[in-house]
């Protein structure tokens, strides 16, 4: 099954495991390939290294990023995807902790597609999750794959 | 010829005004003993009479205690003594000028002395540091040295001075009196005076005029002495002996300039040296101080940015775990709340609003550090038409309460727009907060007349706080009530104090418990 795929890049593996609830409780049915660090996300997306056999046709809807990763961080992860011309219209969403002026202005520098704090209230938190896959997976009309 | 006056002038002064006292004590004694040698140094000398010689005396003692005594009651008794010697001189003048009886009370010359003296001292005593008085004194003490030194060259000469009109002569050792004291003067006013200043100290200026001054006195004392002890020499021709005082003079001019010259020289190459010194170590010193300052902002620089990615650590770090924490005490609620009883789920409900609570305590840090980071933008601010959208807003939170906020119009000041809205918001959530439990709570802005400058104040009818306190409570994290009562961080107070902190102004409070409180602040 093509193109269902929600990517999220979190290094931390209990953080993650909570952005998976939340998206099992608002019933999403997309795949949550979760990856810790920038380095390997961008092997995924560029269909290299540890996963250079996968269909590079064959993209996440949406992208979830964080901006504190290892190896990689968010902000050249999400550089070098506007950059690449197989990937540049990726839509991609900041999910960070970070709520810094500086992060979010550079995010929307790089053409980011939304920036989401996480608030530390988890009901509000799967509020958010809802409502974005909502709005990503259901309303939001994906780009064109580019041949 | 070198006067030392930099080692020890005040004994340098005291020896002169000790020595008239000796003198016309001397005096007084040859009087006394009828030893009239005593008084007049030479049988064909006048004789010191006694009158000026108890006036010297006394002169004397009262400059050399000068310092001791004229700040005491003592000054009276000196200011009296003084009148009566003024008097007294005066006396003889006009004795002198009508002719009357030309008795020997005391020469005129000398009573002109006296007189000028006691003013002098007068003066001194009630007008004490002022340098254009020691100024003045200095010139009167220099003027009266020579004029007593007059005296003693004219014995010299040979010539007992003013023995015409029937006037009563000075005597030799009343001129060694008058130039004693006079230095003794010029001594006691010489500190607060900055006449001599380029005559004493260390200065090269000084130095160089210590040097030629006195030669230049002595080199035409030698020659006027050498004219008149040769003039009385018979069958020598005037021609003659103004030719040997000329080459005399000369002679020892030349000298006197090539010494001088000498030591202008050795001064001036030694200022040289000292100028190019002390210019070589400013220069060393800007270079230090300027690396200085490089590594003093270089540090500065560091540590700021260490305390940026440190704060940006806090807001990012410090919330990852905390999510953590209450996304698992929900899981543990929804998927666990069967297995657990009332008492279970109520420790869960309770973890979570703690979470909650350390939450908000680090989103206030944020903006409490963020507050010293962030360009200030003057303008003149509305504060009334900020206060009025605050009061909209907070109105609206519980429509029903009953909540009276009155804002005094046309408020402004200059200052950033966003800090001082802040402090607004801060100020009035503070006073929401505090009326809380008050059926009629009421919240007042405006400007405090009574104050001097503009002294803005919010006051309310909330719980107040109980002022023993008040130094704590524009402290980080200082809370005056109970959580459980006032919920917060503590940090609304903290965070106006650094605004005002950072706008030059001033806030402080005043409070009563159960009437209410009210915040006070002004800009510079």
């Amino acid at each position: 099954m093509k193109n269902n795929v929600i990517l999220l890049v979190e290094d931390n593996a209990s953080a993650a495991a909570l952005t998976r609830r939340a998206f099992e409780k608002s019933k999403i049915s997309n795949e949550l390939v979760v990856i810790e660090d920038g380095k390997t996300a961008l092997e995924y997306l560029q269909c290299t290294g540890t996963y250079s056999g996968r269909d590079k046709n064959d993209q996440p809807v949406i992208v979830l990023l964080d901006i504190k990763l290892p190896l990689i961080d968010g902000h050249t992860v999400l550089k070098t995807i506007r950059e690449d011309p197989m990937l540049h219209r990726l839509p991609v969403v900041m999910l960070t902790s970070s709520n810094e002026e500086s992060d979010i202005a550079k995010s929307y520098d790089q053409g980011v597609n939304g920036f989401i704090r996480k608030p530390i209230d988890s009901v509000r938190f799967e509020e958010a999750i809802s409502a974005f896959s909502l709005y990503w997976l259901l309303i939001n009309e994906p780009p064109p794959i580019v041949k | 010829m070198k006067i030392n006056i930099r080692i020890k002038p005040d004994k340098f002064f005291s020896f002169f005004s000790i020595s008239a006292t000796a003198i016309a004590l001397t005096a007084l004694l040859g009087h006394l003993t009828g030893w009239t040698i005593l008084a007049s140094i030479r049988s064909k000398y006048t004789p010191m009479p006694i009158i000026p010689a108890i006036k010297f005396s006394i002169l004397g003692i009262i400059i050399y205690s000068f310092k001791k005594i004229s700040s005491t009651k003592w000054s009276y008794i000196i200011f009296g003594f003084l009148i009566a010697v003024i008097i007294l001189g005066c006396i003889v003048l006009l004795d002198t000028m009508i002719n009357i009886v030309p008795d020997n009370i005391e020469s005129p010359y000398i009573a002109v002395f006296f007189i000028f003296f006691s003013l002098s001292i007068f003066l001194k005593l009630i007008l004490r540091e002022k340098v254009s008085i020691n100024n003045l004194l200095i010139i009167i003490g220099i003027l009266l040295a020579y004029f007593g030194f007059t005296i003693i060259l004219a014995y010299f000469i040979g010539a007992p001075l003013m023995y015409k009109y029937k006037m009563l002569p000075v005597a030799i050792n009343g001129g060694v009196c008058v130039v004693l004291l006079s230095l003794a003067l010029i001594g006691i006013c010489n500190k607060d005076a900055t006449i001599l200043g380029n005559f004493v100290g260390d200065s090269p200026n000084a130095k160089i005029q210590r040097r030629i001054v006195p030669l230049i006195f002595f080199a035409t004392l030698f020659g006027s002495l050498l004219f008149i002890f040769s003039s009385q020499i018979k069958n020598v021709s005037y021609a003659i002996i103004v030719a040997g005082e000329i080459a005399v003079i000369s002679l020892i001019s030349i000298i006197v300039v090539h010494r001088s010259t000498e030591t202008i020289f050795c001064e001036a190459t030694k200022t040289y040296e000292v100028n190019k010194e002390n210019n070589l170590k400013i220069i060393e010193l800007n270079n230090s101080l300027e690396k200085k300052i490089c590594d003093r902002t270089t540090q500065l620089t560091a540590l700021n940015n260490e305390l940026l990615a440190f704060s940006y650590s806090v807001s990012h770090d410090l919330r990852s775990p905390l999510r953590g924490i209450d996304g698992w005490s929900l899981a543990l609620y929804e998927d666990y709340s069967s297995k657990l009883d009332s008492k279970g789920t109520g420790y869960i409900e309770t973890i979570r609003k703690e979470t909650q609570r350390m939450g908000s305590l680090i989103d206030d840090l944020i903006k409490l550090s963020h507050l010293t980071q962030v360009d200030l933008k003057i303008s003149t601010v509305d504060l009334s038409k900020l206060a009025l959208t605050i009061a909209e807003r907070l109105k609206g939170i519980i429509p029903g309460r009953k909540l009276d906020i009155i804002i005094e119009p046309g408020l402004t000041v200059t200052g950033d727009p966003g800090l001082l809205e802040i402090v607004l918001n801060n100020l009035f959530e503070n006073s929401y907060k505090f009326t809380g439990p008050r059926e009629n709570a009421i919240i007042e802005f405006g400007i405090d007349k009574r104050k001097e400058g503009k002294v803005f104040y919010i006051k309310d009818n909330g719980v107040g706080f109980d002022m023993v306190y008040a130094d704590k409570m524009f402290g980080a994290f200082q809370r005056m009530h109970k959580h459980s009562e006032f919920p917060g961080t503590g940090i609304g107070l903290a965070t106006v104090r650094r605004i005002f902190n950072r706008l030059e102004g001033h806030v402080w409070a005043e409070s009563e418990v159960d009437k209410g409180t009210t915040i006070y602040f002004s800009m510079k």
